[in-house]
């Protein structure tokens, strides 16, 4: 199921349908948080965010937190568990290429093999599908307002002369603070409840 | 029925089907109950925040708790039929008070008299289930009006060979601030010898009660508005049913079934936050959930008098569901390649394109030389989200992920020097007997529920027309200089515009509904969302929604009293 659902998404993707991607996420509003994922797994990831979205012409993972907004992804529990597996059975299968290939762990490696690997992930059947979510991550890390402690001091919007619309969101009604909204079942009755 | 029900009425959906119905019924003194599936989302709940709005699932339910199933041809030409959980389709629109009013962009354009006609004015197409309508434009013209009025449309009228006959000379608002691209599209189309009309705009241009003007936010389409100028059945209608005193709206009341005795609806029994079972009574019952759901709740309804659901001892619940659509293209324009205050205002956010072509609403068939049913061009910009923006240049056209500094060159550029001029078709979408709703026999909801099952198929007359359209279109785009002009004319149908499924007729044996929009086989059923449309004219369905939700709102009053 997990592979129809990921080579469907990334069609999509290829023919620029895909405007709404149910996924995961949440935003924890503190600045520090517990990573998710193992130090072998981050360093996967910074590495491949490196590869994907270099700090030269635009700004990078650091200045996006993109691996804060992964982190809230992996842990919103308000999100599919098959996404968030699949999310994370990529480090865990990049890791097994590293494995295989050098018999370490990928954070043993240096960079020349790390970009290696990342070549030999681009080559497997699961591998462009989910580089490409990692690239999602990556845009909403840039993209998104900084209320969610991503895109800092407006870097992604700045980068790219992005206008964001008004009214911003404010700490009351963004995800998934908003689906409060879910729970209320109390009859209205008239205009003044609301 | 019990003999003193809380209720006069009970409405199951609160969008553009419901609103009229709970407005009008609350203000002429009738008990209205509305039982809403969604959450109530407040104006002040409303932002620009694309995280909220289309990344992740807050308007619309969680897949895997509320999946659907399409059912499509698949390549070797069989019907294959797949979770929208399984692979991410989703085909939901707003659950919310208010549906999906809040979020639509709000084109708005009336019927022409020969759309109620279709098929004793063009005739008959092979595989395709054409029926004319049982009423009259001239029978809905009052209540289009009273949508521009109550509801609220801007625009400008202008005569056009196309043009519907109106009961009053223009919009009540003025039509709302344009992109110089506008011009420019007008320009182009009168070189081709063809014309353009203003777009009508379910937006109000100038307050209206407690409503504000639109502020030109440049995000309009799927984002709720904060100024409520977005003429969604929320602001426009259930504020004012509320102050009436008459009007109970229950939020996240998911309603499951309709009990029923041989002759009428009985009660609406719903799940509430809690997973309880909820009943409520009244004297009449409408329903207004949107086609697809609106027809699942129908096929759900099962009992000793309606086995094969409520209303439809016929067969005919959920069949020849319809779409608005046909085809998207567009063309890209470029500052660097335009004179630097031509640039400056080509750029401009906010303002609208509000451009449409109805040359084409009637054309000739080539191979025939009759004339057949056309359709509708409208033009806008590409949305401004950005991450949707920047996802949809992931891929490049060879179908590879592009990556690192290359990304970053085109997507820089792409944001920085390029404006997308976009065009969408709306051509008549053929009923067939392979567009329909049924029930999944596997997938369920989290409730233990059917979900519906949505066959998705088109009649290739539909691509015919989209084709013929496209060409011109993109005629256009060149003629203004576009760049990279596209078009994908397909019959991959929209989600957020779809009607029939319980279509009205005067044949009790051909259609669920009488030209009322009461169920043949029930004495006190309604539905006024898009289900009862048996075609859907070559235009977006909302404001033909609204107002036959008016007109069925005005037998109401009647049958009551």
């Amino acid at each position: 199921m997990i592979r129809s659902r990921r080579n469907f998404i990334k069609g999509l993707c290829a023919t620029g349908i895909l405007i709404q991607t149910p996924m995961f996420t949440a935003c924890k509003n503190e600045q520090t948080y517990t990573p998710i994922l193992s130090f072998n797994h981050q360093e996967i990831a910074k590495s491949f965010f490196g590869i994907l979205f270099p700090d030269k012409l635009a700004p990078g993972y650091e200045k996006i937190n993109a691996l804060f907004h992964l982190n809230a992804a992996l842990t919103d529990p308000l999100a599919d568990p098959d996404e968030i597996e699949y999310l994370k059975n990529g480090f865990k299968w990049t890791n097994e290429t590293a494995q295989e290939t050098y018999k370490k762990d990928f954070f043993q490696l240096n960079t020349d093999r790390r970009m290696h690997i990342y070549n030999n992930v681009w080559q497997t059947s699961w591998g462009e599908s989910w580089l490409s979510r990692l690239l999602t991550i990556i845009f909403e890390a840039l993209l998104i307002d900084p209320i969610y402690k991503v895109n800092l001091n407006e870097a992604g919007w700045k980068w790219l002369h992005h206008l964001p619309g008004l009214p911003r969101p404010n700490e009351h009604i963004i995800y998934p603070l908003i689906l409060e909204r879910k729970k209320e079942s109390k009859p209205i009755t008239h205009i003044n409840q609301l | 029925m019990p003999k003193n029900p809380k209720y006069d009425v009970c409405v199951i959906g609160s969008g553009a089907g419901a609103g009229p119905v709970i407005y009008e019924l609350s203000k002429a003194g009738f008990k209205v109950v509305v039982l809403e599936k969604g959450p109530w989302f407040r104006t002040a709940d409303f932002s620009k925040d694309e995280m909220v709005a289309t990344r992740r699932s807050v308007y619309t339910p969680n897949l895997k708790d509320e999946p659907q199933v399409i059912e499509e041809l698949n390549e070797k030409g069989e019907w294959e039929a797949k979770s929208t959980y399984e692979t991410g389709r989703d085909f939901w629109n707003g659950n919310c008070v208010g549906g999906s009013s809040n979020f639509m962009s709000g084109y708005f354009s009336r019927l022409k008299p020969s759309d109620f006609k279709l098929l004793s004015t063009y005739g008959k197409i092979e595989g395709a289930n054409i029926a004319d309508w049982p009423i009259t434009y001239e029978d809905l013209e009052p209540y289009y009006e009273k949508v521009e009025r109550i509801v609220g449309v801007s625009g400008k009228v202008v005569k056009h060979k196309f043009l519907e006959p109106r009961s009053t000379p223009d919009f009540p608002y003025p039509p709302l601030e344009e992109n110089i691209v506008s011009s420019w599209i007008d320009q182009a189309a009168s070189k081709l010898n063809i014309q353009t009309i203003p777009l009508p705009r379910a937006i109000l241009s100038k307050p209206k009660g407690d409503r504000n003007a639109c502020y030109y936010s440049n995000y309009c389409g799927s984002y709720g508005c904060s100024s409520d100028a977005k003429s969604s059945a929320r602001v426009a209608l259930l504020h004012d049913a509320l102050r009436t005193g008459n009007c109970t709206i229950i939020p996240n009341a998911k309603v499951f079934n309709l009990q029923s005795d041989s002759k009428q609806v009985t009660g609406a029994q719903y799940y509430d936050t809690n997973g309880n079972i909820i009943t409520v009574d009244a004297k009449i019952f409408v329903v207004a959930a949107q086609a697809v759901e609106t027809s699942r709740l129908l096929l759900m309804s099962k009992n000793k008098h309606f086995p094969n659901g409520l209303a439809n001892n016929n067969g005919q619940v959920g069949k020849n569901l319809i779409f608005s659509g046909g085809g998207v293209g567009g063309g890209d324009f470029l500052y660097d390649k335009l004179a630097p205050d031509l640039a400056k205002e080509l750029a401009k956010p906010g303002v609208f394109v509000n451009r449409s072509i109805q040359d084409f609403y009637e054309i000739t068939d080539k191979k025939t030389g009759k004339k057949i049913k056309g359709g509708t061009v409208d033009f806008l910009f590409e949305h401004a989200n950005p991450v949707s923006k920047a996802i949809r240049q992931k891929w490049d056209d060879d179908g590879n992920l592009r990556y690192g500094n290359r990304l970053q060159k085109h997507l820089h550029h792409y944001f920085t020097n390029v404006r997308k001029l976009k065009f969408e078709i709306f051509v008549d979408w053929l009923p067939t007997d392979n567009c329909f709703v049924s029930l999944d026999d596997k997938v369920k909801d989290k409730w233990g529920d059917p979900v519906a099952k949505i066959r998705v198929g088109y009649h290739p007359h539909d691509l015919k027309v989209a084709e013929y359209i496209s060409d011109k279109s993109k005629k256009i785009l060149a003629e203004m200089g576009g760049e990279n002009i596209y078009a994908g004319i397909s019959g991959a149908p929209p989600n957020n515009l779809q009607a029939g499924g319980c279509r009205f007729g005067i044949d009790p044996k051909t259609s669920v509904l009488d030209k009322n929009c009461k169920a043949h086989e029930l004495e006190n059923l309604y539905i006024t969302d898009g289900s009862f449309m048996p075609t859907g004219g070559s235009v977006t369905y909302t404001w033909t929604i609204y107002a036959n939700s008016f007109r069925v709102a005005s037998h109401l009053i009647d049958v009551i009293k």
